[in-house]
């Protein structure tokens, strides 16, 4: 079914409604934010050393190191704003007048998610591609520009479907808007502590099995373009050892482990009942 | 008569963890103006959801123009207008282009045309139809909420609570346009509890209570069947009187309902004669004492108390 006329309306009223003052304006603030305080460090060392070429050098291999450093608030963000869109319209009661009308449930439930997750994708690649553009001017080469830009746009997507996805199946089955926030901000800050902060045992288990949504579509990725991405999570011994399309299975997982039963729940056994 | 039956509820049961919402309910639609009356927590709302299909029935089954409620869902909302308690909008938008929106996933013909012929329909062709949404009175909502149940004129238009948040006038207003719309041959499906005015506008009435419909049936035929030496009285304190009054041989049968008493008799002359008497015996204070007349009230109030007995 290509989508009508009147589908586009629908996606387009979701999106204002989901952007709408001062959502957008915040999401701009901390994306320009936290990537001008990435190149401010990289600026700092490099004149601290005297050496202008170092910037080049710190900001190519800095760029996926920059843009993980966004995830902590951007997944948090990006649940926050999912959780908005489902619970905040349950308890409203918006949810019953969209179910209502003559749109099924997937449609619903797609436009709802997708509205969050489109936007703030693109904001974010946007805005972190200016990153590479940085580095264009200090003399790095077209291909390896172009390259890191086109990577970054499928990492992100992947990394926002699994945080929007976590939020969606929170929401739905908390049915309330301030624990379903609540609850993602906490899993979004507990997931990024383990992975991150911690380098024991605890934090290299977690990494291997559930959260690294985020450098696994990129291994991927570099293994068909045939470049090592220095990996800045330690996926150990893994990273070499496994084939390539388990990263591509594993990216797959990670976009649909949430999002795949929170939509088979909603299109077939949600109910509205206040 | 089976050509005019629009929709039909063969003894739906939902409960909700434990509370039974719905317990068996079972009662036709007709082509006109249906009333579902019943007090507070009766399952009117939950009755309507289901019909949307918004809730599951457990067991049980509900069709509307032929459509099963929960499976061919979105068949039947194409065909249904529907008008909730507290309507929901996209706040952002103004009142029209929430209109023409709605009117597009309905797939009118001319979704600006048919959109501003309804706001007219509901008294809202003034310039706050221009205006975001977000900004609306309660009741200004309520009646956008009315134009977009009336909007792609729908076979059967569900209305749950449609004058809640109206003023006395515009209360009058929607009932008159209610009556309207039944000339130009729309049926409707209205939940209230304000019986006066449903009384102006309904043919077949459903009256429920604790999830079941307790009477249903043309509204002319219902009202002629109220019996008299019915009497509505409030006493404080409640309880003792109960007692003395099931002992008296004028009275068939006391039920309590809300703070009232129902009282059926066999002799409205003796019982009330003897009722100043029963009050101070039970030193108890008299508030009020109303023979109930043939409107939908009494009817409704008789009911719910024959209801409580079976
Ligand atoms: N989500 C829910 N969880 C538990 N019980 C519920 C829920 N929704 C409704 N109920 C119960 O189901 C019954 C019917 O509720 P419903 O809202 O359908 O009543 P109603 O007739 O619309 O009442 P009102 O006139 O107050 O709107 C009530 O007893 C209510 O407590
Ligand atoms: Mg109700």
């Amino acid at each position: 079914m290509w989508p009508n006329n009147a589908l586009i309306d629908l996606f387009k009223a979701e999106i204002q409604k989901a952007w709408s003052f001062p959502i957008l304006e915040i999401a701009v603030g901390l994306i320009a934010f936290t990537t001008i305080a990435n190149i401010h460090v990289l600026l700092n060392i490099s004149t601290q050393t005297g050496l202008l070429a170092s910037f080049s050098i710190l900001i190519s291999d800095s760029f996926f190191d920059s843009l993980y450093s966004q995830m902590l608030f951007l997944s948090i963000f990006c649940g926050v704003l999912v959780s908005l869109s489902f619970a905040r319209d349950y308890e409203q009661g918006f949810m019953q007048t969209l179910l209502s009308s003559p749109v099924s449930r997937s449609v619903v439930f797609l436009v709802k998610f997708f509205a969050v997750i489109l936007p703030l994708t693109i904001l974010t690649w946007v805005m972190t591609t200016s990153i590479v553009f940085l580095n264009f001017y200090s003399g790095s080469s077209v291909m390896v520009v172009i390259e890191k830009a086109l990577w970054a746009l499928p990492v992100i997507f992947i990394a926002l479907m699994f945080c929007g996805g976590f939020a969606a199946f929170i929401s739905l089955s908390l049915k309330r808007t301030i624990p379903s926030v609540l609850t993602v901000v906490l899993a979004g800050f507990s997931i990024w502590y383990i992975s991150t902060v911690t380098s024991d045992v605890v934090g290299n288990i977690a990494n291997y099995f559930i959260l690294t949504p985020f450098p696994v579509p990129l291994i991927a990725l570099s293994r068909v373009f045939g470049r090592v991405v220095t990996p800045f999570i330690s996926l150990g011994d893994f990273e070499y050892v496994l084939p390539t399309w388990v990263f591509w299975v594993l990216s797959v997982f990670y976009a649909l482990v949430f999002l795949v039963p929170v939509y088979v729940y909603f299109t077939r056994r949600f109910e509205i009942r206040e | 008569m089976t050509a005019n039956i629009l929709g039909e509820f063969e003894g739906v049961v939902k409960r909700f963890k434990e509370i039974g919402a719905l317990n068996g309910l079972t009662f036709k639609i007709y082509k006109g103006v249906n009333g579902l009356i019943g007090p507070n927590g009766a399952g009117k709302t939950t009755t309507i959801r289901l019909s949307l299909g918004l809730i599951k029935p457990d067991t049980g089954s509900a069709t509307l123009l032929g459509f099963d409620c929960w499976k061919q869902s979105l068949d039947l909302r194409q065909r249904i207008g529907i008008l909730y308690e507290k309507p929901a909008f996209y706040d952002h938008l103004s009142g029209l282009d929430h209109l023409k929106l709605m009117a597009k996933l309905k797939k009118l013909s001319d979704p600006l045309g048919e959109s501003k012929q309804v706001l007219k329909l509901v008294d809202f062709d003034n310039e706050a139809q221009y205006r975001r949404i977000s900004g609306y009175s309660a009741g200004m909502r309520q009646r956008l909420g009315l134009a977009h149940a009336l909007l792609g004129q729908p076979e059967l238009i569900i209305l749950d609570e449609p004058t809640s948040n109206l003023d006395p006038l515009g209360r009058a207003q929607v009932i008159e346009l209610l009556n309207t719309l039944k000339k130009r041959g729309f049926s409707f499906l209205i939940s209230s509890h304000i019986l006066s005015e449903l009384e102006k506008v309904c043919d077949h009435v459903i009256l429920m209570n604790g999830g079941i419909a307790v009477r249903q049936g043309m509204l002319a035929s219902l009202l002629s069947e109220v019996p008299s030496g019915i009497f509505r009285i409030k006493v404080h304190p409640n309880e003792p009187i109960v007692d003395l009054l099931k002992q008296e041989e004028s009275v068939k049968s006391v039920t309590p309902v809300e703070n009232y008493l129902i009282v059926i008799t066999y002799n409205a002359h003796k019982f009330q004669q003897r009722l100043p008497f029963l009050v101070a015996r039970a030193n108890a204070f008299l508030e009020e004492v109303k023979m109930e007349g043939n409107d939908l009230e009494s009817l409704f109030k008789i009911a719910v108390a024959q209801g409580d007995k079976r």
